[in-house]
């Protein structure tokens, strides 16, 4: 009766699978030392040599799902609270508070005709551009609190924000939505990375995704609608706003409250 | 107990094990399918790169030993990786039992 060869077959597999990978050889010998111990275990447990090899095989996981998850593992961080993310939880709660003030300032130029209006305005812009930056500051906390388990949405959430802040920095007083709708459907996608990651709260993420957007929204409305809609839509975009800043001050604090489990020193790869 | 359950807590579980002791991959998983009580149901081979990523953090350190002709990689908790599963009990802990409490319908203490 021929020897069974479904581990070594296994290892050639995922030998060809691993590819260039930089430590696939240490892999490989990790791989089949647990596959070998774990047969003889399966027949020290009374089953036949074929039998033992098909279950260990079957418990490990196929080739492909192996290296995917070696990949996986070489591009993430660690999903654990460091310093850097709880310094970012800072700027998580900051942020609501200097975009309320950015609107407040902004909104305080349409109720005054004082000559010194325009420095109003002017201080209200500067609010928003910081609170954005905080915003992005935040995003990339929360991006090393989960580790990359905020995945492809958590991705193109963090690039949408980016955009959308480096338009603000150029933008003129009309590109109101050029800004807002990318940073929106920003948070949006990022709150669905957070909500599927599973780590910090749903409840917050989903205040986060849905608070800005729907300013957005009424931002849309006013735009369409001309500047007789002005008045009754500005209420229920602070509504938004406000929703969003719960949202981010609720994670900022999830962040903050966290003991950093780094010491500072020589600990990069968290970050 | 689905894998996507266990996003976020794994490495606490893998820095738990080895905090009896130096083991090589095998006898981790053997020991987080034998405390779980064979619950966990995440496939074997997902483990190692868990493991290899708590290595490149710090908190795992490895030594290569050879066992019956093959080479075996043995792992063992650093100082960091003591105190990382310390804080994560106490976090894990915290929050279990707030839940644990409103499941219950009893108020949760206050940790004073």
């Amino acid at each position: 009766m021929a020897e069974p060869q479904l581990i070594d077959r296994y290892l050639v597999t995922l030998r060809r699978s691993l590819g260039k990978a930089p430590d696939a050889e240490d892999i490989l010998a990790e791989v089949e030392d647990h596959l070998r111990e774990a047969a003889a275990g399966h027949r020290h447990g009374g089953l036949d040599a074929q039998a033992a090899e098909a279950r260990t095989l079957k418990a490990f996981g196929s080739p492909r799902l192996v290296t995917r998850a070696f990949a996986d593992a070489r591009k993430r961080g660690l999903a654990v609270p460091t310093t850097f993310t709880r310094r970012t939880g800072l700027a998580a709660i900051a942020c609501p508070l200097l975009l309320l003030l950015g609107m407040l300032l902004e909104e305080a130029e349409r109720w005054t005709i004082a000559t010194w209006s325009s420095n109003w305005y002017l201080a209200g812009n500067l609010a928003t551009l910081l609170a954005l930056a905080l915003l992005v500051v935040a995003l990339l906390g929360l991006w090393a609190r989960h580790g990359g388990a905020v995945g492809t949405f958590g991705l193109a959430g963090l690039v949408l924000v980016g955009l959308g802040t480096l338009v603000v920095l150029a933008q003129f007083s009309w590109a109101l939505l050029l800004w807002l709708a990318p940073i929106s459907v920003g948070c949006v996608l990022f709150a669905m990375g957070i909500v599927r990651a599973r780590l910090l709260s749903r409840v917050a993420a989903a205040l986060l995704g849905s608070g800005l957007l729907g300013t957005a929204g009424l931002a849309l409305g006013q735009h369409l609608g001309g500047e007789d809609a002005n008045v009754m839509v500005w209420p229920y975009a602070l509504i938004g706003v406000a929703s969003f800043g719960i949202g981010l001050t609720w994670l900022g604090w999830q962040l903050r409250v966290e003991r950093p489990v780094d010491t500072g020193k020589g600990m990069a790869p968290f970050a | 107990m689905r894998a996507e359950l266990l996003k976020g807590h794994l490495d606490m579980l893998l820095l738990a094990v080895l905090a009896d002791g130096p083991k090589h991959g095998y006898a981790v998983i053997a020991e987080l399918h034998q405390r779980s009580n064979q619950l966990l149901d995440l496939p074997d081979g997902t483990v190692y790169p868990a493991l290899h990523r708590l290595l490149r953090a710090g908190l795992l350190a490895s030594d290569w030993t050879t066992v019956g002709g093959r080479r075996r990689r043995v792992y063992q908790l650093t100082p960091a990786g003591r105190k990382a599963l310390v804080d994560q009990q106490r976090t894990w802990q915290g929050f279990s039992g707030a839940v644990q409490s409103i499941l219950k319908g009893v108020p949760w203490p206050s940790p004073s």
